[in-house]
């Protein structure tokens, strides 16, 4: 297979994993889209290469009640690190579930937190910016 | 305040979930992402604060009502759906980082997914409609939650710090509580008192200890070792309290 084939065979992958929440690809598409990371990049943070992306796209979503069993097969197969794949599944999850509970108020919701104590009250919210840049793992 | 007893079990039912006991010091992430639906966001490039989350989480589609004082955060945990997030200051070392995620996560098991599994054990999942704050509870469960000794409040959030001395008092408990589970994530009670009796460890001993063995910031480590002492001193006899 020439490299151009090759490149259309990955991307009809990434699209298509991309669209079924039962493959892992669907994820990770989302993950890259809410950090805005580049391939290379999300290939750098899960240990792989670029190239050995498409597999760890086509694996099986893991299952809840098999979460960590299913992860090991995952990574044991693709070589990707297993806490920043299961930190990419979690993140996702959560977010899919809490856009579906919209809410005006904090019902359902529990929040705490540990103050900074040695700085003077924030003077106004510090926005994220939209390239997305702000935090790492 | 949970008992000391009570924290050993959450605790110890999470390392059972894990499948391994992390070695000392612990960082704690990779386990908590792996046995439970909870991820951490490390902030590094901006500072940590109230509106930062906020921030955060719209610019993912979540809309999150915070009704609470705007002020800057060394941790924050987010819980909602049987999902949660801990938000942590990047710009901390690492013996803090670890107590931070400790005690956000220590959040998580007492207040938040205990009491959902113990009301879904005792009413149904169908209470979890309930505890999501999505519908109010039927007669019928108000009924059975009363006699199940479940509580059905939606959760609330601690974050106030206001001068009310109710909303205060309940804020310290579940802030102590945190701490107690904290303690026994990263030094587990049972192994440092057993380790305290053998060597005879006085308080300078155990703090040394926590702090390099299990990599507890200095003040937390000495918070930690006057609490063991107490306990350590309640289980003598008369005859080793008077030092024979």
């Amino acid at each position: 297979m020439n490299p151009e084939d090759l490149e259309n065979l990955h991307a009809s992958v990434f699209r298509q994993t991309g669209e079924d929440p039962k493959w892992l690809g669907y994820w990770i598409d989302r993950f890259v889209r809410s950090e805005n990371l580049s391939r290379d990049e999300l290939a750098e943070q899960l240990g792989i290469r670029a190239d050995a992306l498409v597999l760890l796209c086509l694996c099986r979503t893991p299952r809840v009640d098999h979460f960590q069993e299913d992860i090991n097969v995952v990574c044991e197969r693709t070589g990707a690190r297993d806490e920043a794949v299961a930190r990419i599944l979690r993140q996702e999850q959560a977010l899919t579930k809490w856009r579906e509970g919209r809410s005006a108020t904090t019902a359902g919701w529990l929040l705490a937190a540990s103050d900074r104590d040695d700085d003077s009250p924030a003077s106004g919210p510090s926005e994220e910016p939209d390239d997305g840049q702000g935090e790492e793992r | 305040m949970v008992k000391a007893r009570s924290a050993e079990q959450l605790v110890s039912d999470f390392w059972e979930r894990v499948g391994f006991q992390e070695p000392f010091p612990r960082s704690l992430e990779r386990a908590i992402t792996i046995a439970a639906p909870v991820f951490v966001v490390k902030v590094h490039r901006h500072r940590l604060d109230t509106g930062y989350i906020r921030a955060w989480l719209r610019k993912r589609d979540v809309c999150l009502p915070t009704p609470w004082k705007e002020r800057r955060l060394r941790g924050c945990l987010v819980a909602f759906r049987g999902e949660a997030a801990i938000f942590l200051d990047g710009t901390l070392g690492p013996q803090e980082s670890r107590v931070i995620i400790a005690h956000e996560f220590g959040h998580y098991l007492a207040e938040y997914e205990w009491p959902r599994c113990r009301a879904c054990r005792r009413l149904g999942e169908s209470v979890l409609d309930v505890l999501d704050g999505d519908r109010a509870p039927t007669p019928q469960e108000q009924m059975a939650a009363v006699l199940a000794d479940v509580q059905l409040g939606v959760y609330v959030h601690y974050m106030d710090r206001l001068n009310d001395s109710a909303v205060a008092a309940l804020v310290a408990h579940v802030e102590g509580t945190a701490e107690i589970v904290a303690a026994e994530l990263l030094a587990p009670r049972a192994a440092i008192l057993a380790e305290m009796r053998s060597a005879s460890m006085d308080y300078f001993a155990c703090v040394r200890s926590l702090e390099t063995q299990f990599g507890l910031p200095l003040p937390y480590a000495e918070w930690y070792a006057r609490r063991l002492l107490g306990q350590a001193a309640q289980k003598k006899s008369f005859s080793e309290l008077l030092g024979f």
